[in-house]
């Protein structure tokens, strides 16, 4: 059945048409040219009524209303489309854009369920199902699991949009898999994930694994504090990484900076009074975190489980350091093993993970930001360039696309992008996804909760999908104020009635 | 200068300008009404001119009833006469196929002014169902106040003392002679919306036709205008861009000595 016919000036990339009804942005089309069938997406929609075009007040429009009624010729339904590719092409997942456009006057129809089926829910290995094509619920839409471990993988929106459901799901569907994910959980999202194969962690600190920079971050010495940092630099020695009673041995060294008679060492003696003082707060506030005595803390991670490193109690730059840390000592093994593997070495065997890893940072613009440098930044940029030879794939979650890292950002292969109203956020996504057309990201201001845009190498072509909700997934949703405040009142009234009754009236005095 | 404005004599006209306003809001009366508009341009082409022409008769549920086109190369001056007698050929193939017909425009500039040769045609069409209407959007017509000293136009006046729906008496001018009597009115089909004038044909009409005609535009008016003649107007403009394509199509663009070539 005829839709529609391209009007205007056709280009070999998008079109406009004229059509019988309002078509939905994210909606696919197919246009028959001499070439071949071409599959199109509709990327801007709009409808006029000439019976509205100068309409000034409220009665006009009144009037108009019911003269549009009888003139069925009073609206026009216009729609822009971006040209995927010959559909032929797209259902081997090659995208081939015609090299002549579509000639104004062509006729444009609604593709057959099975020529969409063939393009977004491939029946290959590798293919998972995430959720169903927006505008066509009978069809899922499957992502290709291979592609974001092998080129990297951005979930982007706003708050409570769907970040963490979707994250959650390729999570459900990589464990399905028995594969291995690792997600730092800065807010203690997932921790409650009820999925098989699950290892949670609780992301502690070994102290004599860190350089001295890091450690000064890690005891939150101030940034500016340079002789302070001095002073732990001296003190942070050989000795004191492997002596048994850490914590003793590094008091000791600062210790004796204190007492030293040296002239230069007299200088920064208030400075290593303050130390000192650090260090002892130190052991005391984050006694749960820095662990001298722990093992590798990469030893807690299982091959092909789904292992959450529960971050939520590091402050922010302590979670950077063990982020940072962990990110080094995954790539140092999957290099090691890749490395292995490729020369069918005979050495011992030293390496922890044989088969590709996927790392989910959540809250990227936090330990990957666009405006300074830290050391999670450092290794997650590695990552991102060196992970694909590795089997190291990573996973970036922001709700701030504009405050990550635009070199970071623009090595992700594959996008999952959901609604983002900021403009600039808007902007650094263009900027990071050169397939994603102006149209499509203009429409991300219009996506309802649990709606994506997907872009990359992980689809056969930009969708506009609908993610499956997890109901696994027992954490991040938003939190009722209302029925915990009446909650709390209720147990108010509770602790209420039994402290009274514990109370003795007669030994009340009056 | 200000004498338009104010002043006794200014008074004197507002006064007979609300003497003259009849106030009487529309119901709305279903009916089947069609516009008729023309429109012609041209463009000078190597020392000759492409010009072309269109009237368009059409329903106000958007139906085209009468779609005419004309063009040709060579002297424009006439161009305005095709279009007017286009107009005329449109009216007469739409009066037997709907309730009432709007003409945009004056049939007294018709008659009298601009196309004196076609005012027999339109006398005739105008005759045979007594269902045309001329709609006019702007007036210049000093007819009803020149003996008290006028200086604007009749529209002027009416639109100073009344702000709702309504018309004036019917003036009738009957100096254009017998077979040519034209009957006006200047109508208000909503609260403050622009005053409209409206010419019959003949002395025959009273207040009550005017109130019938009222209800029946009314029922397809947006701002006061009637859809169908927004409608016309629209679907008749010739743009520049599409007197630019015509020369494209007549193959004319490329010819030599074309002046485009200096741009």
């Amino acid at each position: 059945m005829s839709l529609g016919f391209v009007i205007g000036e056709s280009k070999p990339t998008i079109v406009t048409a004229i059509t019988s009804r309002a078509l939905s942005v994210g909606e696919y089309i197919k246009i028959s040219t001499d070439e071949g069938e071409i599959l199109g997406l509709v990327e801007r929609s709009s409808v006029s009524s000439a019976a509205f075009t100068d309409v000034r007040n409220f009665d006009e429009a009144s009037e108009s209303t019911e003269i549009a009624e009888l003139n069925k010729r009073d609206k026009t339904f216009t729609a822009h489309i971006g040209i995927l590719g010959f559909l032929k092409n797209l259902r081997k997942g090659q995208s081939i854009i015609p090299a002549i456009p579509p000639i104004p006057g062509t006729e444009i129809t609604l593709p057959s369920e099975q020529d969409l089926k063939e393009i977004f829910s491939p029946e290959k290995e590798g293919w998972v199902s995430i959720g169903n094509l927006l505008r066509n619920k009978s069809i899922d839409a499957k992502v290709n699991l291979d592609k974001i471990v092998s080129r990297h993988l951005g979930i982007l929106a706003m708050t409570g949009m769907g970040k963490s459901n979707l994250v959650s799901l390729i999570t459900k569907q990589i464990s399905k898999l028995k594969g291995t994910v690792i997600i730092f959980d800065y807010h203690n999202d997932y921790t409650s994930l009820n999925i098989p194969r699950i290892n949670v962690i609780d992301a502690k600190i070994n102290p004599r694994l860190l350089d001295a920079d890091q450690l000064s971050e890690v005891l939150e010495i101030r940034d500016g504090a340079n002789v302070q940092q001095r002073v732990l630099r001296m003190a942070f020695t050989k000795h004191v990484k492997e002596s048994k009673e850490f914590w003793s041995k590094l008091e000791n060294e600062v210790e004796f900076i204190v007492n030293s008679e040296d002239k230069k060492l007299k200088e920064i003696r208030t400075s290593a009074y303050r130390v000192q003082d650090i260090i002892e707060d130190a052991q005391r506030r984050f006694e749960d975190i820095l662990d001298p005595d722990m093992g590798d803390p990469i030893s807690f991670i299982k091959e092909g489980r789904t292992n959450i490193l529960n971050i939520s109690e590091l402050s922010e730059k302590q979670a950077n350091v063990a982020v940072a840390f962990y990110l080094q000592q995954l790539l140092k093994d999957r290099k090691d093993a890749s490395i292995a593997r490729h020369r069918k070495t005979k050495r011992e065997r030293n390496f922890r993970f044989n088969s590709p890893i996927f790392v989910i940072i959540e809250e990227a613009h936090v330990f990957i930001p666009k405006d300074h440098d830290t050391s999670a930044k450092y290794w997650a940029a590695k990552i991102a360039r060196e992970g694909r030879k590795f089997g190291l794939g990573l996973g970036v979650v922001s709700q701030r696309p504009r405050s990550v890292d635009l070199n970071v950002l623009s090595q992700m292969g594959s996008f999952a992008i959901m609604k983002i109203i900021q403009e600039d956020d808007q902007r650094q996504i263009a900027s990071a996804t050169e397939s994603t057309s102006r149209e499509l990201i203009a429409q991300l201001t219009s996506l309802n909760v649990g709606d994506a845009v997907l872009v990359g190498q992980w689809t056969n072509l930009p969708s506009l999908v609908h993610v499956e909700e997890v109901k696994e997934k027992v954490m991040g949703a938003d939190q009722s104020a209302v029925n915990a405040w009446a909650k709390a009142e209720k147990m108010n009234e509770v602790a209420v009635e039994s402290t009274q009754g514990l109370v003795q009236k007669d030994l009340l005095l009056d | 200068m200000l004498s338009i404005l104010k002043g006794p004599k200014f008074e004197q006209i507002l006064q007979k300008a609300r003497d003259n306003w009849i106030e009487f809001t529309p119901t709305k009366e279903e009916v089947v009404t069609a516009g008729i508009d023309s429109s012609f341009n041209n463009t000078k082409f190597q020392g000759i001119e492409l010009w072309a022409t269109t009237a368009v008769s059409v329903k106000s549920d958007g139906e085209i009833l009468v779609d005419l086109h004309k063009s040709g190369l060579g002297s424009a001056d006439d161009i305005s006469s095709i279009a007017s007698k286009m107009e005329i050929e449109a009216c007469e193939k739409t009066v037997d196929s709907v309730d009432m017909v709007l003409m945009d425009g004056s049939l007294h500039s018709q008659l009298m002014t601009r196309q004196a040769n076609l005012g027999a045609s339109i006398v005739r069409i105008m005759k045979k169902k007594d269902n045309v209407i001329f709609i006019a959007k702007t007036s210049n017509t000093k007819k009803q106040f020149e003996n008290l000293g006028s200086l604007a136009g009749d529209i002027f006046y009416y639109n100073h003392v009344t702000n709702s729906p309504g018309f004036s008496k019917i003036f009738v001018e009957k100096k254009y002679g017998a077979d040519k009597i034209i009957s006006s009115t200047f109508v208000r089909l909503s609260d403050s919306t622009p005053i409209i004038k409206l010419e019959f044909l003949g002395d025959q009409h009273d207040e009550n036709e005017v109130k019938s005609i009222m209800n029946k535009l009314y029922k397809t008016s947006v701002g006061g205008y009637p859809y169908a003649l927004k409608l016309a107007h629209n679907n008749c403009k010739i743009s520049d861009k599409e007197l630019a394509k015509m020369v494209s199509l007549l193959g004319l663009s490329n010819e030599i000595g074309s002046r485009e070539v200096l741009g």
